[in-house]
C-alpha cells in the first residue's frame, strides 16, 4: 500500500517537473512500476538506478526494491543498474500502465572490485556475539594459495586465535581446542576429517564455496556436540536463472563444474568436481619418492527447487576419496610389521533440508542429514597381509523456527543424532597368518533441544540469550566394565556387564547455557562479553602430534566421561574513519574437564577396551587477539596478533600409568605468539596483488636428553612433556591474479578465464616441520630439522568461467 | 595430464607443464638441516638388562649408564657391582663380571639354568651401595620351534640382471591353543676363524691404517656374532591364538659362498616383558615427526629399593627357551649370485705371533652346540 502511495507521488513528481520545464505534457503519459530483486536471494535491491534512455528520465528503487517512471507513450529502452550486478536492458513499449518487476544477477568481476566483505562493515559492532569472523570465497581467493590450491581451512589459520600443530597437518586449533573439539558443518552435515592429504589440502572445493564462518567466542545455543567451535561452510546456491560452467587446472588439481536450471526459477543443479593429478610429480622424483601415490578428488552437487515462493527444498551431497601410498614403511603402531602401506579414506555427506517463509519475519526449516567417514588402511605382505577398516556414521534429524521481529530475534528447535561407529577391524589378507579382529561396534544416541533469544533494548544494548539442553545415550549392544579406584587396567577391573542391542548403557545430559551482551559506546564502538558451556559426547582418540586420518573416534561411556567447556570472552570492537578500518581485541579464558590424554604407549587401534588407554583430566586455555583491518579502497587487508597458550594436567593419581602427572604441561599445538599480515592491491582492473606473511612461536616439543641401547635398539629418554620447542615459524606468500575479462573497456567476453601466479615461502625459509633425531653413526649431528615446505614453491593456476 | 588435453587450450597445458618441472626442481631441494636439542652430557641411572633361561650359556647380566642423546656418547658399562639371582625356593646363583667385556657378568656356574615355573628375582648391589631389585619374574613353557628354513633373496643388478643376493632365515611354529603367549627370537652366529688377530699398519706412503697381516690362532675358535642393531623380534599371540605363526622373519644375510652356521631362539616371554620390548621398538622408532606418539616413559621391572630418587632402566627377563641350530649351504647356487660380501681374507699372516683364542662374549673355545662338521 506504501508502495502504490509512493509511486502516486513519484508520478505526481515527475508530471510536475516535467510540466515546470514547459515541455508539451502527453495526455496519454503511462507508468511503469515494480520492484527490482536479486537473482539468488530473490531479496530486494535497495538504490538500483533505473533509467529510460530515450526520455532520459530516470529513478532509483527504495528500501523495498520499488520503483516507478512514468513516460508518454512509446517504445523505450529500459535500464536498471546496480553496483556489483550486471546491467539489464529491456525494452519497454509504454501504452498502458504496467507493472514490470526486474531480477539482477551478481556480477562476479566486478564484485571484485566493489565489495570486500560479504558483510556489511559496521556488522562487527552491530551484532552481538563475539569472536565471530566470516570470510567469502572472494576473499578466500585472494590469500596467495599453497600450490595455487585455493584452500578455506587454510584460509582461516590466518584468523586470530587458529592455529595448527604444523603446516600440512590436518585440522584447526581454535582458540586452544584440540582438532575434533571444533563442529566443522558443510551444508549443515558435519565433517569428520576436513583434509585431503593428510593435511596438506582441505576437502572443500573452492568452486562450490560461498562462505565459511566460524564462531570461536559466542555460539549460538542452536549448535552443539563440540566445544571449542562452530565452522559453518556454506555451498553455493545453484543459480535458478542462468547456467554456467565453471573450472580450472592448476599444479596439484583440475576442477570442473557447473549450475544449470532445469525449469528457471524453480529448480536448479550445481555440480563442481575435482581431482588431483600429482602422482607423475613422485615419478619424476628419486627412488625414494617414486613409489609414493597420494591423490585425491572430491564431487560436490547441490540441487535446489523453489515450488512456491516460500519454500524451498535442497539437496545437497558431498563425496570425497583419498589415497596416499609411501613406498616403504612399518606401521608399528598396528602390531604387524608390514613393508609398504596403502591409506584410503573417503568422506560421503548428505543434506536434505525443507524451509518455509511463513511470513517475512518467520521461518521453518527441517532437515535430515547424513555424515559418512570411511579410513582404511591395507598392507600387502603376503603372509602378514592385511586391511584395517574403520568408519563412523551420524545420522541426524533437525528442525528450528526463527521468528525476528524490529527488537527481537527469536528461535528454537529440535535436534536427533545417531552414532555408529565400527572402530577398527582387522581383515586378514588370502594367504595371512593373521586372525581376523572386529571390535565391538560402537551406537550412541545424541538429542539436544534449545531455544534463543536476541532482545535489542535500545540501539546501543542487546542481548542474546540460549539455553540447549542435550541428552547422551550409549546404547547397547556394549560390555560394561566396571573399575576398582580410578585406574583402568585389566587388574582393576571389578565387574562386567552385558547390555543387549537397544538398551542403554550409559547416559548423560545436562544444560549448556549461552550468553552474549553487546553494548555500544557511539556508532563506532562496541564492548561485547560472551560466557558459553559447551559438552562433548563423541571425540576423537589420537597420540601422535598431528592426527592420522586413521585416528579413531570414539563416543563416552561408563568409563569415558563427556568432556565439558566453559569459555568466558571480551572484546572491544571500534571502528575507524567511516568503517574503512576495523580494529578489535579479544580476551577469553576457556577450562575444560575431561580432557583426553593417553596412558604411556597407549595402543588406540586394537584396544577393545579404550578406558584403559585413555586418562582424562584438565585442560585451560587463555589469550588475547589484535586485529586491524582494512575494508575500503584499492589497499585492503588485515593485521593480527595473537598471544595465546593451552595446558593440559593430569591428576597425580595417573602416575603410575602417565609420565607426566600432577603439572601443567603445553598442548602439542600451544603457540604463544602469532603475527598474520594480509594485503592485498588492485593495480588496475584485471590486476590484483596479494601478499601474507605469518610468524608464529615454534610448536611444543619433548626432544630426548639421553639414550640407552637394548637388545639394539637405542631407547631414548624423555625430559618432561613439551617443555621444548622447535623454532620459530615465518613465511611470506605473494600472489598475482590477472583477470582479463574484469577489464571495464571493450566488449564481455562469453569466455571468461583468469591466471592465478602465487609463490609460497618467497624468501625459502626453511621453516621445522618437525625436529627428529637420527642417531647415525656415519655422521656426527645427531638432531635434523625437516623443512617439508622449505622451499619456494611457485605455482600457477588457471581459472575459467562461461 | 593427458585426458585433460582437448578441455584447455595447448598453450596453457604447456604453461603448466613448465611450472610442474620447475616446481619439482625446487621440490628436491635438500631440506634438512642439523638442529642443537642442547642434550646435556651426563645422565643419570642405571640400565640392567638381564636374561635367565632354560638353555645353558644364555645366562648373562649387562650393566650399563644410560648416555646422552647424541651418537658419539656411549653407553659405559659398570664394573664392580655384585650380582645375584634368587629363586623362589630360596637358591641363589652369583654372577661373576666378565674379564673382557665391562659391563657383562655370567652365572658363577657355568652350566645355571632356569627351571619351567620357578620365580626369579635379580639382585644388583652397585658400587656405591644403592640395591635393585627386579619384579619376580616367572618362567613360562614356549612351544617348540616346527622348522626353520632359509629363503633366497633375488634382486635386480644393473650389471648381471637378477641375481642371488642374500637368504631370508625363516621360522614356523604353532602357538598353542591358550590365549597370552608371548614370544621372542634371538639368533647367534658362529663363524670358524683360523686368525686372531688383524694387524694394520701403514704401507709406503699411505696416510690412513690399512689391514695388512692376520695372525694365527689356538684353535678351534669361534667368532660370535649377533644382532647388534634393532634386534627386538617379539610377536604376541593377541592375533594369530592358535594358528601356526609361519614365515616368521629371524634375520637376513648376505650372499659368501661359504657354509653360515646359527642358533636360533625362541623364547616365551611374559606380558610384562612383551610391553617392555614393545615400548623399546616404538620408543627407539619415535624421531620427532609429526606422527610420533606422544614421549613416555619405559617401564621396566627393575627399581632402586634403597633410593626412590634413582631410576633404573631396563628388564630382567626370564624365559623358557627352545633352539634350533644349523648350516646354511651357500655354496650351491642355482642361480647366478651377485659378488661375494665375505668376512675379509688374509693377504699375509704373521705365522709367528699366534694368539691365543680368548673365551668372551664374542669368541668361544667351546665347540658350538649344533656344530656338525
Amino acid at each position: 500500500m506504501r508502495s502504490a502511495l509512493l509511486l502516486l507521488l513519484i508520478t505526481t513528481v515527475l508530471e510536475l517537473l516535467s510540466l515546470e520545464r514547459g515541455q508539451a505534457q502527453n495526455p496519454t503519459s503511462f507508468t511503469v512500476y515494480g520492484t527490482v530483486i536479486d537473482s539468488v536471494t530473490q531479496k530486494p535491491i535497495n538504490g538500483a538506478a533505473i533509467f529510460l534512455r530515450e526520455v532520459r528520465i530516470g529513478s532509483y528503487t527504495d528500501k523495498n526494491g520499488f520503483y516507478g517512471l512514468a513516460a508518454p507513450t512509446g517504445q523505450y529502452t529500459l535500464r536498471v543498474s546496480y553496483l556489483g550486478y550486471l546491467p539489464k536492458i529491456i525494452n519497454v513499449k509504454l501504452d498502458q500502465n504496467q507493472i514490470l518487476d526486474i531480477s539482477l544477477s551478481k556480477d562476479i568481476q566486478l564484485l571484485q572490485e566493489v565489495v570486500v566483505t560479504s558483510s556489511n562493515p559496521e556488522e562487527n559492532i552491530k551484532n552481538t556475539e563475539t569472536g565471530m569472523a566470516k570470510l567469502s570465497i572472494r576473499s578466500i581467493r585472494k590469500i596467495p594459495a599453497f600450490m595455487g590450491e585455493v584452500d578455506v581451512m587454510r584460509s582461516l589459520q590466518m584468523l586470530p586465535g587458529v592455529s595448527s600443530v604444523g603446516e600440512g597437518s590436518s585440522g584447526l586449533n581454535v582458540r586452544g581446542g584440540s582438532i575434533d573439539q571444533n563442529l566443522v558443518l558443510m551444508d549443515e552435515a558435519p565433517v569428520f576429517n576436513s583434509s585431503h592429504l593428510f593435511g596438506f589440502f582441505s576437502i572443500f572445493n573452492p568452486d562450490a564455496v560461498n562462505d565459511v564462518t566460524l564462531s570461536r567466542g559466542a555460539i549460538s545455543a542452536e549448535y552443539g556436540g563440540r566445544t571449542s567451535s562452530v565452522l559453518n561452510v556454506k555451498l553455493k546456491e545453484p543459480d535458478l536463472e542462468k547456467g554456467s560452467i565453471f573450472g580450472g587446472v592448476g599444479l596439484v588439481s583440475n576442477r570442473f563444474g557447473f549450475e544449470a536450471p532445469i525449469i528457471k526459477n524453480k529448480l536448479s543443479i550445481l555440480l563442481a568436481s575435482r581431482g588431483s593429478i600429482n602422482d607423475y610429480l613422485f615419478k619424476l622424483g628419486p627412488n625414494s619418492i617414486k613409489g609414493t601415490i597420494a591423490n585425491f578428488y572430491d564431487l560436490t552437487g547441490k540441487i535446489l527447487f523453489k515450488p512456491t515462493s516460500n519454500t524451498r527444498l535442497a539437496y545437497t551431497s558431498y563425496y570425497s576419496y583419498d589415497i596416499f601410498k609411501l613406498p616403504g614403511d612399518s606401521l608399528s603402531t598396528v602390531q604387524v610389521n608390514a613393508s609398504s602401506s596403502t591409506f584410503r579414506y573417503r568422506t560421503f555427506n548428505q543434506t536434505l533440508k525443507f524451509s518455509w517463509f511463513i511470513t517475512p519475519k518467520s521461518s521453518f526449516s527441517i532437515f535430515g542429514v547424513q555424515s559418512l567417514y570411511r579410513a582404511q588402511t591395507s598392507a600387502p605382505d603376503s603372509s602378514v597381509a592385511f586391511t584395517l577398516r574403520s568408519s563412523i556414521r551420524m545420522r541426524s534429524v533437525k528442525a528450528r523456527y526463527l521468528h525476528a521481529t524490529d527488537k527481537t530475534n527469536l528461535s528454537f528447535g529440535l535436534e536427533a543424532n545417531f552414532y555408529e561407529i565400527h572402530p577398527n577391524t582387522l581383515q586378514p589378507g588370502p594367504f595371512s597368518n593373521l586372525l581376523k579382529l572386529e571390535i565391538a561396534p560402537e551406537i550412541a544416541r545424541e538429542t539436544g533441544a534449545y531455544i534463543e533469544d536476541e532482545w535489542k533494548f535500545s540501539k546501543a544494548f542487546s542481548v542474546i540469550a540460549g539455553l540447549r539442553y542435550s541428552f547422551f545415550q550409549r546404547m547397547g549392544p556394549d560390555t560394561v566394565r566396571s573399575y576398582d579406584g580410578d585406574i583402568h587396567r585389566q587388574e582393576t577391573v571389578s565387574a562386567t556387564e552385558f547390555v543387549a542391542k537397544n538398551k542403554v548403557a550409559q547416559s548423560y545430559g545436562g544444560f549448556e547455557p549461552r550468553l552474549s551482551l553487546r553494548y555500544a559506546l557511539d556508532d563506532n564502538t562496541s564492548i561485547k562479553a560472551s560466557y558459553n558451556r559447551m559438552r562433548q559426547y563423541v571425540q576423537l582418540f589420537s597420540n601422535t602430534t598431528a592426527a592420522l586420518p586413521t585416528a579413531r573416534w570414539g563416543t563416552s561411556d561408563l568409563n569415558l566421561k563427556p568432556q565439558i567447556a566453559d569459555q568466558v570472552a571480551l572484546g572491544f570492537f571500534k571502528n575507524l574513519n567511516k568503517n574503512a578500518w576495523e580494529t578489535s581485541v579479544e580476551i577469553y579464558y576457556r577450562r575444560s574437564s575431561n580432557f583426553p590424554d593417553y596412558r604411556d604407549l597407549a595402543n588406540l587401534i586394537f584396544s577393545q577396551k579404550l578406558e584403559q588407554e585413555v586418562i582424562q583430566g584438565q585442560g585451560k586455555a587463555y589469550g588475547i587477539e589484535f586485529m586491524a583491518r582494512k575494508n575500503i579502497g584499492f589497499f585492503r587487508g588485515w593485521v593480527t596478533y595473537t598471544y595465546a597458550r593451552t595446558k593440559i594436567k593430569m591428576d597425580e593419581k595417573y602416575a603410575s600409568i602417565h609420565n607426566y602427572t600432577g603439572a601443567w604441561y603445553p598442548a602439542n599445538y600451544d603457540k604463544p605468539h602469532t603475527l598474520n599480515l594480509m594485503m592485498s592491491y588492485r593495480m588496475s582492473s584485471t590486476v590484483t596483488f596479494s601478499a601474507n606473511f605469518t610468524y608464529s612461536t615454534g610448536r611444543p616439543a619433548t626432544f630426548p636428553y639421553g639414550k640407552f641401547v637394548v637388545n639394539g635398539n637405542a631407547v631414548p629418554i624423555y625430559p618432561t612433556r613439551n617443555l621444548q620447542r622447535i623454532p620459530d615459524f615465518h613465511r611470506l606468500d605473494l600472489s598475482l591474479i590477472i583477470d582479463p575479462s574484469a577489464s571495464t573497456s571493450g566488449p564481455k567476453k562469453k569466455w571468461q578465464g583468469s591466471w592465478i601466479i602465487s609463490i609460497y615461502n618467497v624468501y625459502g625459509h626453511k621453516n621445522a616441520y618437525s625436529v627428529y633425531s637420527d642417531l647415525n653413526q656415519l655422521q656426527q649431528t645427531n638432531s635434523y630439522k625437516l623443512a617439508i615446505f622449505g622451499a619456494v614453491f611457485p605455482s600457477l593456476t588457471y581459472n575459467f568461467k562461461l | 595430464m593427458a585426458v585433460l588435453r582437448g578441455l584447455y587450450p595447448d598453450s596453457i597445458m604447456k604453461i603448466i607443464q613448465i611450472f610442474s618441472l620447475l616446481f619439482l626442481a625446487l621440490l628436491l631441494n635438500t631440506c634438512i638441516s642439523p638442529f642443537n636439542a642442547n642434550a646435556p652430557y651426563e645422565v643419570d641411572g642405571l640400565v640392567i638388562s638381564g636374561t635367565l633361561t632354560t638353555t645353558t650359556g644364555l645366562q648373562e647380566v649387562e650393566l650399563r649408564r644410560p648416555a646422552a642423546f647424541t651418537t658419539a656418547s656411549i653407553n659405559y658399562g659398570v664394573k664392580d657391582a655384585k650380582v645375584w639371582i634368587v629363586d623362589n625356593q630360596g637358591n641363589k646363583q652369583d654372577f661373576v663380571a666378565d674379564q673382557v667385556n665391562a659391563g657383562f657378568y655370567f652365572p658363577a656356574d657355568k652350566k645355571y639354568v632356569a627351571e619351567k615355573g620357578k620365580t626369579y628375582i635379580l639382585h644388583v648391589l652397585a658400587q656405591d651401595q644403592s640395591k635393585y631389585e627386579s619384579a619376580p619374574e616367572t618362567v613360562k613353557p614356549v612351544a617348540p620351534i616346527k622348522n626353520v628354513y632359509t629363503e633366497e633373496i633375488i634382486t635386480t643388478d644393473a650389471g648381471l640382471g637378477k641375481v642371488l643376493s642374500g637368504y631370508n632365515i625363516l621360522l614356523d611354529t604353532e602357538d598353542p591353543a591358550t590365549k597370552g603367549d608371548y614370544y621372542r627370537w634371538s639368533w647367534k652366529h658362529f663363524e670358524s676363524i683360523s686368525f686372531c688377530k688383524e694387524i694394520y699398519a701403514f704401507p709406503s706412503r699411505a696416510r690412513t691404517a690399512t689391514l695388512t697381516a692376520f695372525s694365527c690362532c689356538e684353535l678351534p675358535c669361534w667368532d660370535i656374532d649377533r644382532c647388534y642393531k634393532n634386534c627386538t623380534n617379539i610377536m604376541s599371540d593377541v592375533l594369530i591364538n592358535g594358528k601356526s605363526i609361519t614365515r616368521h622373519p629371524i634375520l637376513s644375510i648376505p650372499y659368501c659362498s661359504t657354509d653360515y652356521y646359527v642358533e636360533v631362539q625362541q623364547r616365551s616371554i611374559t606380558k610384562a616383558a612383551y610391553d617392555y620390548w614393545q615400548a623399546v621398538e616404538q620408543l627407539s622408532a619415535n624421531n620427532g615427526s609429526i606422527f610420533d606418539v606422544a614421549p613416555a616413559a619405559i617401564r621396566g621391572n627393575m627399581s632402586c629399593i634403597n633410593d626412590a630418587k634413582k631410576t633404573a632402566f631396563g628388564f630382567f627377563e626370564v624365559s623358557d627357551v627352545q633352539e634350533r641350530g644349523f648350516f646354511i649351504n651357500r655354496s650351491e647356487v642355482k642361480n647366478r649370485a651377485i659378488l661375494q660380501r665375505c668376512p675379509p681374507y688374509p693377504t699375509t699372516i704373521e705365522l709367528f705371533t699366534c694368539e691365543p683364542c680368548r673365551e668372551s662374549a664374542y669368541r668361544t673355545k667351546l665347540k658350538p652346540k649344533f656344530w656338525t662338521k
